[in-house]
């Protein structure tokens, strides 16, 4: 049975530091969200008050519309699933699973056949009689999933288990996770710093910062349509362009470039995803393009990180066939400088694009660069 | 400037380096050398334990007799056994609860506070037995404390810093979230400590109890000052061989029943852990 989840502005504070300030947060019943943030965000002690392992200093925590602040830890139907697997070091396999079924009161061998089956359902049923010192990382960490899905938890609350693991490991527990979800569909928080994490595992992602939460979105909103420069970042966005808007469109360096038509006109960022800009070939005809200079290339293995240096006073001689037909696709071929920053000659911005292999560039060769699909997104500077 | 490192000695291919193959020998001589400087005092005892007649210089008993070993069955020896033994257990029984809560009140107090405790529960180590129990023989015996009753009281005392500082070792090593992860799996405070703290705490536990067996089965200056003569334990009957002259026999056997009960029951404990550990 899974519940849906529901903070309501919960506050914290340690020793007079506010750690969190007024969080509110919805999870729908079999949902699963991700808090992402970076270390000292908050993030793990909004799972901690969820838990009932402490207590908000105000503010209120309901599941199902009820409210759990009288609610005991061990009342709540929670389980929690910590970085460190913490299988209990006197407990064999099994009976670290059976353990939510033995402090209910069942007897030992029917709390024990309750254990295999989650065990079985986290394919390690082969090492119930092992004692835990003797299980990899990985296996920890399964043994643990096991222990509090045998809990049949209302809500499951991962707090980074996976951040110990290695890249192939985590990928497994991935894989874990999604079976479970379409198995038991429980209700998921997972506190994650990982943005990779959080886009696989979630259905929405909640960036902390500071105990505050910035943006609560979908994944693709997070990434695409960030709230804040500061979500942006966390989403791993390397490309935050001042500049200001006033009618629609985002005037910097860059030129003019049409963003949401909600941004309100003044001083803002435009974001671009670095996987939304494509390098293009200086004949490739019919491209809105802004040509600059390759100022740095960063390999990734895969792919590679390319930074494009544009002044403002370049010449951008291509016209751009598609501006004024298209309203999503940037004028690129035609800076308009006269906002009221006043971006003149000599002002330089740099934009980072993602490419697929080696693009066989060299330091100061001039390319051009393209949106993909016109996506840009302006944030209040 | 140039820094000139030392050249390191070349290993020629398809040999070991010799400092790695001797390095196991080394250990080994080391742990030999150990073990006898520990077992070596009692050589001795255990000569004297079986010696009909051994008089000087011979490096050996001339005879050899197991006589002296029939005093372990007299009445006298074996109510002295009973009493050490009780002695050690109201020991321990009281220090090691005492030493949980005082190594529980040095963790969780911060800083100084947390230090000041510390200091406190370590104190009675830096005071002689004899001076402590000097100072309290008199009072004791005003408040009309019972032998026994203020014998555990002293020895309490002086069995805390071993207890404590199990403790505090285990505490510092325990990981408070095991409890928060029981908790969210459904267990109740008290299901709690008797299902995770007690258990993860036991290993500290039984060598904390140990400890303070050991300072109330062994203790002699307390038992004899505060005791005043009406507890008679094992080190009182073996101080009382030990002063007069022509017992070594008896002094050696008494000697031997003082060790070797202690060594059977960590070597009952310790040898089944350190086998546990070599197969894990």
């Amino acid at each position: 049975m899974s519940s849906g989840l529901e903070l309501r502005s919960v506050s914290h504070s340690f020793g007079g530091t506010d750690v969190l300030h007024d969080v509110s947060l919805t999870v729908p019943p079999s949902g699963c969200v991700a808090l992402l943030g970076a270390s000292g965000s908050g993030k793990s002690t909004v799972l901690r008050i969820i838990a009932g392992l402490d207590r908000p200093s105000a503010g209120q925590v309901l599941v199902d519309g009820d409210d759990m602040g009288a609610v005991h830890v061990e009342q709540r139907g929670m389980a929690l699933v910590f970085q460190n697997a913490l299988l209990f070091p006197h407990l064999n396999v099994i009976d670290n699973v059976a353990f939510p079924a033995r402090m209910a009161g069942q007897r030992r061998a029917e709390a024990r056949r309750h254990a295999m089956e989650y065990l079985e359902l986290v394919q390690l049923a082969d090492y119930a009689h092992r004692p835990v010192g003797k299980l990899s990382g990985g296996q920890e960490q399964r043994v643990a999933l096991a222990r509090a899905l045998a809990r049949n938890p209302r809500i499951l609350l991962l707090d980074e288990p996976f951040a110990s693991l290695d890249v192939q490991l985590r990928e497994d527990m991935y894989d874990l996770i999604q079976n479970i979800r379409a198995q038991l569909a429980p209700t998921i928080v997972v506190v994650t710093h990982d943005r990779q994490e959080a886009s696989i595992l979630a259905d929405s992602i909640a960036v902390l910062d500071e105990g505050r939460i910035l943006q609560h979105g979908t994944v693709h909103q997070l990434h695409y349509e960030p709230a804040t420069q500061m979500v942006n970042r966390l989403l791993g966005g390397l490309n935050a362009v001042p500049g200001h808007v006033s009618g629609g469109k985002h005037h910097s360096v860059l030129g003019q470039l049409p963003v949401q038509d909600t941004a309100t006109d003044g001083p803002a960022f435009l974001i671009v995803r670095q996987e939304a800009l494509r390098l293009i070939p200086p004949r490739e005809a019919g491209s809105p393009t802004l040509k600059g200079s390759v100022s740095g290339i960063t390999s990734l293995g895969a792919r590679t990180l390319v930074r494009v240096s544009f002044t403002s006073g370049d010449p951008n001689p291509e016209p751009n066939p598609l501006a004024g037909k298209d309203p999503r696709v940037a004028d690129l071929s035609s800076p308009d400088l006269s906002g009221p920053d006043g971006y003149g000659n000599g002002l330089t911005a740099t934009l980072t694009v993602d490419v697929a292999g080696n693009p066989h560039l060299l330091l100061g060769q001039v390319v051009g660069v393209g949106l993909q699909e016109g996506r840009a997104w302006a944030v209040q500077a | 400037m140039t820094a000139v490192l030392p050249a390191k000695r070349p290993v020629r291919p398809g040999t070991r380096d010799v400092s790695v193959q001797i390095r196991p020998v080394v250990r080994a001589g080391l742990g030999v050398l150990l073990v006898l400087w520990i077992l070596a005092p009692l050589l001795p005892v255990v000569l004297w334990s079986v010696a009909g007649v051994w008089r000087a210089p011979a490096v050996t008993p001339d005879t050899y007799s197991v006589n002296a070993f029939a005093s372990l069955g007299e009445r006298a020896t074996l109510r002295a056994g009973l009493a050490s033994l009780g002695l050690g257990v109201a020991v321990a029984v009281v220090a090691t609860p005492l030493g949980f809560l005082g190594a529980l009140a040095a963790q969780s107090l911060p800083g100084r506070r947390g230090r000041a405790v510390d200091l406190i529960l370590l104190a009675p180590l830096a005071i002689p037995p004899f001076a402590l129990v000097l100072g309290a023989n008199t009072t004791l015996l005003r408040l009309h404390v019972p032998a026994f009753a203020g014998v555990v009281l002293i020895l309490v005392v002086t069995a805390l810093p071993y207890t404590a500082f199990m403790y505090r070792s285990a505490l510092a090593a325990y990981e408070n979230q095991f409890e928060d992860v029981a908790r969210t799996l459904g267990a109740h405070p008290r299901q709690v400590i008797r299902h995770v703290r007690v258990p993860l705490l036991a290993t500290a536990t039984a060598r904390g109890f140990f400890l303070a067996f050991l300072v109330g089965w062994g203790d002699y200056v307390a038992t004899l000052l505060v005791g005043g003569g009406q507890l008679t334990t094992l080190p009182m009957l073996l101080g009382a061989a030990a002063s007069s002259t022509g017992n070594e026999q008896l002094t050696a056997v008494l000697s031997l029943s003082v060790i070797i009960p202690p060594v059977i029951i960590l070597a009952a404990f310790g040898i089944p852990a350190l086998t546990r550990k070599a197969v894990a």
